[in-house]
């Protein structure tokens, strides 16, 4: 008769199979605690080739996949015995802050809390709107979630990877395939084309000139600007030159695109044109969008949006709870 | 977390786009570019001209002409001490040097911190350190040495002209080929190197600029 392993034993026993896989590292305690819910694990790196730190790291990715390892990077695992079993919808977060902290350090020892214990699970292929008044943390949250920058406490983790452990290189490779920028003033690169501004991404994530450049004409048709691929952004109006950014920004398939008010340079119409644009982009390839906003017309099409005040969440709400009015414009403008 | 063997290298392909993105740079301020190099082209063509004018003078000594001797002994050369330039001359042409580095420096300083937002838009983008420290590093370097090539011509022509305007046409007759190549060629290293020296800085500057940077918004 097959023995039932509890679940308990059974994740103790992963976490020790995780330890044998690279027989490099050296275990020098498991802790288990009943009360606390618990387990951690500390590993010793003694020595490592980069092989079997790859292995190591694979083998970590895919436990922390189940939902079994919380954190772990060698020196450190913590596994909580209270995140399992794994939730349902687990596999859908994208973005997932815990906690999040920023503070600054001003003259005079004087600590400003841009951002107090935020926590955040953004859904993979949702429209999430952030809305605060200047100053309320907005800018610093959307910065963490973009990993552009990183928390003084607590931990951001963007489709799975904790940014919080990236060194710098990491970190490019992780703003070049996962995420894609958006700004309010276009950002588009003065000297180059449409289409080189397009393809830099993608030369970034190693492809040949040609594939980009064949990509990059697909993705200008898709943002509608197929006829202007040659043009240098001071020919091309607010409009389209937001559109090169948007097509920029979905050059690597990223998972997430950040929109930094996006609109906000825009007039009522084109700006209208770039969230139906966002709007598509997100129904055709699921990605999630995320943007920073004071435009009422992206919270009709938000599922959620985050109000954020003094460093803290105020509240989220999905659009369905909302009774947003965004009439009468269409009919006043030209 | 990401393993290490799905991260590419991103060094093979980017180089063309390192050279775009530098070329490019130094296009959109091509008068504040001018400027910088006006200080190098000088600088070098100092350097260059007191390098040929040594050449040539040492050329016409060892021709041990009289009618060539009393000409340089007219002008003040001391035909019995090989034609050597003074010291001080070597100082003040250290000095120009060290000028025009600062100047390089100090101009390509200016140029990253108005392009913060450029380099943090890069840095969005998926560019990483390396790539911002080669294109600044190529961009003052490109500024260099075409500063020196250009500074080392100027020198050569003057020197000629002048020998001309003193010798008549004995500094053509007898001209030392091999010695103003080498004086050309220490010029143009020289120009290199400061360039290179003075590179260094600048692009580390803006390899340290953050992404954040790129969401400011000026107005």
């Amino acid at each position: 008769m097959a023995r039932t392993i509890p679940p308990t034993s059974k994740k103790l026993a992963s976490a020790f199979f995780f330890s044998l896989h690279g027989v490099l590292y050296l275990t020098i305690g498991a802790f288990h605690s009943v009360k606390r819910r618990e387990v951690i694990i500390i590993f010793l790196r003694i020595d490592i080739s980069p092989a079997a730190a790859a292995a190591c790291l694979r083998q970590g990715e895919s436990f922390k996949r189940k939902g079994l390892l919380k954190r772990w990077r060698g020196q450190l695992i913590f596994l909580r015995q209270g995140d399992f079993p794994v939730k349902q919808n687990e596999e859908d977060i994208v973005i997932r802050a815990i906690d999040v902290k920023r503070h600054y350090h001003g003259t005079g020892g004087v600590v400003t809390k841009a951002l107090d214990g935020v926590n955040l699970d953004v859904f993979r292929g949702e429209y999430l709107s952030i809305m605060g008044p200047s100053g309320s943390g907005k800018s610093t949250l959307f910065n963490m979630i973009g990993g552009i920058d990183s928390p003084t406490e607590g931990m951001v983790f963007i489709d799975e990877i904790d940014v919080a452990q990236l060194d710098s290189y990491e970190l490019a490779w992780l703003r070049c395939h996962k995420i894609g920028y958006i700004f309010q003033s276009y950002n588009i690169l003065p000297v180059l084309t449409a289409l080189e501004n397009v393809t830099l991404p993608m030369i970034f994530a190693g492809n040949s000139p040609n594939e980009a450049r064949e990509k990059g004409m697909d993705i200008l048709k898709t943002v509608g600007l197929g006829d202007r691929a040659l043009h240098r952004p001071f020919e091309m109006s607010g409009g389209q030159q937001q559109r090169v950014a948007v097509g920029r920004a979905i050059a690597n398939d990223p998972v997430i695109i950040l929109a930094d008010e996006p609109t906000a340079n825009l007039d009522v119409h084109t700006g209208e044109e770039i969230i139906d644009l966002l709007n598509r982009l997100r129904d055709d390839r699921g990605i999630t969008i995320i943007s920073a906003t004071h435009d009422m017309k992206m919270l009709n099409v938000s599922d959620r949006i985050l109000w954020i005040r003094d460093g803290k969440v105020q509240r989220l709400e999905k659009r369905e709870d909302l009774d947003i009015q965004v009439g009468g414009i269409e009919g006043e403008d030209p | 977390m990401v393993s290490p063997d799905k991260i590419p290298e991103q060094t093979s392909l980017s180089w063309p786009i390192v050279g775009a993105v530098s070329v490019a740079g130094l296009r959109r301020r091509f008068a504040r570019a001018m400027i910088t190099m006006v200080g190098v082209v000088l600088a070098i063509a100092f350097l260059s001209y007191m390098l040929v004018s040594e050449s040539l003078v040492k050329a016409l000594i060892a021709a041990g002409n009289d009618e060539l001797n009393i000409l340089l002994q007219n002008m003040g050369v001391d035909i019995f001490g090989g034609g050597k330039t003074d010291e001080m001359t070597y100082l003040l042409i250290g000095l120009t040097l060290l000028t025009s580095l600062v100047g390089i420096v100090n101009a390509m300083l200016m140029a990253v911190t108005e392009r913060v937002k450029e380099i943090g838009t890069l840095k969005c983008l998926g560019a990483t350190d390396s790539f911002i420290v080669r294109a600044y590093f190529l961009e003052s370097t490109i500024q260099g040495v075409c500063g020196s090539a250009i500074g080392m011509f100027l020198g050569l022509i003057v020197a000629v002209s002048v020998a001309i305007k003193s010798y008549g046409l004995y500094p053509l007759k007898l001209f030392p080929v091999t010695a103003i190549l080498g004086a050309l060629g220490i010029s143009l290293v020289a120009g290199a190197v400061l360039s290179v020296l003075a590179s260094i800085l600048p692009a580390y500057a803006a390899a340290r600029k953050q992404p954040v940077e790129a969401l400011r918004v000026e107005e």
